[in-house]
C-alpha cells in the first residue's frame, strides 16, 4: 500500500490549536524514501481546502500546526474541522500501512493527543456487504470528572445518517433526538452533511434515568449508546470526554 | 482505543496522586439482531482481568459480569494492594479478556481531573512506535514500556529534537513493565531555564520478535496539589 489515509478532526478556536503529527513507516525498509502529506480541511462553516506538503521522509517523525499549513483557519476559527490526512510515497512496492498519525490539541492549560484509525483498517473491520451497517457501542458517562459525547466526521460527498439508540433493562431499544450541529431528518437518526463535523449532545434526562454506580470518587451515571456505523472510509466516529466545569475536551477515543 | 481483538493490554497504576479505573462497554454487534433475539447467556458479558506487576509476576486475577445494557466499571486500586513498588509507584499491566465481545477502556483519575488512556501502543520488529513529546516546566513525562512476552526484551528509545537524537536502551523483564522519566533520562533537554518548552518525538524500536506495548503519560502540576494528565487516547 503506497498510501495510508486517516479521517479525523481538529479544533481551531481562540484558545485551542491543532498540531498534526505523523510517522511514515514501512514494513520492510527503513531507507529514508521521500514521503508527501496531503491534507484536506473542511467543516460546516469552512470550505474544503487541500494542500500537499513535500519533504517528509520514511522513518522520520514530523508534524506541523494546522494554522501554519492553512492560515485562513486562524481568521475563521471555525471550531471543529474535519481532517483527511494521506501519506504517500512515489517509491514502488513500499507498504506504508505501519505509519501512524497523532492529532494534538494544544492550549495553555493542557494538551490532548489521540490516534485516529487508518481508513483502510476501519473499512476492513466493517462488514463485507456494502449495504449492511454495523452497530457500534460507546459509553455515555457523567460523573464528577466530566461527561462524554459522540463526534461524527463526514468527509465523504454524501450525507450520512446514523441511527442512535440505547438498550435498557432488556426492554425495547430507546431512541431520542440527540444531535446538535448536523441536520436531523428522523428522531434518533441524525444526518451529518457532506464535509461536516457533528457532535452528538445527549440530553441529561437520558442518562439521569438510570440508577448510578457508586464508586470511590462518587456517583457515575452511564448508558450504552449504540450507533450505526457507516462503511464509508471517509466517515469516522470519535468519543469525546469533557471536564465538567469549563467543558474542555480532555480525552478523545477513536471508535 | 477500541479494537477488534478480545484481549487487550492496559497500563494500570495506583499512587496517592492518581488511580486507574477500567470501564467496559458491550460490543454493538451483540444488538444487531435486536434485544428480543438475545439468549439469556447473551444478556450479560464477562471480563477476565489479570494483573501483572512491574516484574511480570501475576499478582491478581478477577472476573466480573455485567448486564448487557450496562457500562461496567472496575476500580483497580484494591487489585494492586500486593503490588510491589517500581519507580516509586505501584504499577503494572492489566491483561483483559472479554467474553465475546466487549470493549475495555482505561481512565487515569487524580484529585480533580481524569483522562482516558488508550491501550498500550504496539511495538515489534514490524511496527515501530512514535510519540510526540513536549518537555516543559512543571510537567513530568513518563514513558511506559511493557513486555507482553515470556522472555526479556530491549527497547531502543530515541528522542528526536531538531537535528539531535540522543538515544537510550531499556531492558524490560519478561511480562514486566518499566517506566522511563524523560526529564531524568534526557536532562540536557529538560533544562527549562534555557528554553520555555522543548518539542520533539520519541521513536521506539526493538529487535525482538516479542510484542511490546508503549504509552506516554504526562502529568502537569496544577494549583493546590492538583494535576492535569495527558496520554494518547
Amino acid at each position: 500500500m503506497q498510501q495510508v489515509r486517516w479521517t479525523a478532526f481538529g479544533l481551531s478556536s481562540a484558545i485551542t490549536k491543532t498540531v498534526l503529527h505523523f510517522f511514515p513507516s514501512a514494513v520492510s525498509t527503513s531507507a529514508p524514501y521521500p514521503v508527501s502529506v496531503t491534507l484536506s480541511v473542511f467543516s460546516n462553516e469552512f470550505p474544503r481546502k487541500s494542500l500537499t506538503i513535500e519533504g517528509g521522509r520514511l522513518g522520520q517523525p514530523d508534524g506541523f500546526r494546522l494554522e501554519e499549513a492553512i492560515p485562513s483557519l486562524a481568521e475563521a476559527l471555525p471550531g471543529f474541522v474535519g481532517l483527511q490526512v494521506e501519506l504517500s510515497t512515489p517509491q514502488p512496492r513500499i507498504d506504508l500501512s505501519p505509519s501512524c498519525c497523532i492529532i494534538e490539541f494544544v492550549s495553555t492549560a493542557q494538551s490532548v493527543k489521540f490516534s485516529p484509525q487508518p481508513s483502510s483498517v476501519r473499512s476492513k473491520s466493517v462488514q463485507p456487504d456494502g449495504e449492511a451497517r454495523r452497530l457500534s457501542a460507546f459509553p455515555l458517562m457523567q460523573d464528577a470528572y466530566g461527561f462524554s459525547s459522540l463526534l461524527i466526521v463526514n468527509g465523504s460527498d454524501r450525507p450520512v445518517g446514523t441511527r442512535l439508540s440505547s438498550p435498557i433493562s432488556m426492554g425495547p431499544i430507546e431512541t431520542g433526538p440527540l444531535i446538535e450541529g448536523g441536520k436531523m431528518d428522523t428522531i434518533g437518526s441524525p444526518e451529518v452533511q457532506p464535509g461536516s463535523v457533528a457532535e452528538v449532545q445527549v440530553p441529561d434526562q437520558l442518562i439521569q434515568a438510570r440508577s448510578p454506580d457508586e464508586c470511590s470518587w462518587g456517583l457515575v451515571r452511564s448508558r450504552v449508546l449504540l450507533f450505526e456505523r457507516s462503511d464509508q472510509p471517509a466517515v469516522s466516529f470519535f468519543g469525546l470526554f469533557r471536564e465538567s466545569v469549563a467543558k474542555r475536551i480532555v480525552s478523545v477515543v477513536a471508535l | 482505543m477500541f479494537g477488534e481483538s478480545l484481549t487487550s493490554h492496559f497500563w494500570v497504576a495506583s499512587t496517592p496522586l492518581f488511580q486507574t479505573a477500567l470501564f467496559f462497554v458491550p460490543d454493538g454487534t451483540r444488538f444487531q439482531a435486536g434485544m428480543e433475539e438475545l439468549s439469556s447467556e447473551q444478556k450479560s458479558y464477562t471480563t477476565d482481568i489479570k494483573i501483572f506487576d512491574a516484574d511480570g509476576e501475576l499478582i491478581n486475577e478477577v472476573a466480573t459480569t455485567y448486564p448487557i445494557d450496562r457500562v461496567g466499571i472496575l476500580e483497580i486500586e484494591p487489585l494492586l494492594e500486593v503490588c510491589k513498588y517500581e519507580g516509586g509507584m505501584k504499577h503494572g499491566r492489566a491483561v483483559i479478556t472479554c467474553s465475546a465481545p466487549a470493549q475495555p477502556m482505561s481512565r487515569i483519575q487524580g484529585r480533580d481531573s481524569a483522562v482516558f488512556m488508550g491501550e498500550l501502543l504496539p511495538l515489534n520488529t514490524q511496527q515501530r512506535a512514535f510519540i510526540p513529546v513536549t518537555l516543559s516546566e512543571g510537567k513530568s513525562s513518563i514513558l511506559i514500556l511493557s513486555n507482553f512476552s515470556a522472555s526479556p526484551s530491549s527497547i531502543k528509545c530515541k528522542l528526536i529534537v531538531g537535528k539531535r537524537s540522543p538515544e537510550t536502551q531499556v531492558d524490560v523483564p519478561a511480562g514486566g513493565t518499566r517506566m522511563l522519566s524523560l526529564e531524568s533520562e534526557f536532562p540536557e533537554y529538560a533544562d527549562l531555564t534555557v528554553s520555555r518548552a522543548v518539542q520533539g518525538y520519541l521513536r521506539l524500536s526493538t529487535r525482538s520478535d516479542d510484542q511490546i506495548g508503549v504509552q506516554l503519560f504526562e502529568r502537569l502540576e496544577g494549583a493546590k496539589e492538583s494535576s492535569l494528565f495527558t496520554t494518547i487516547g
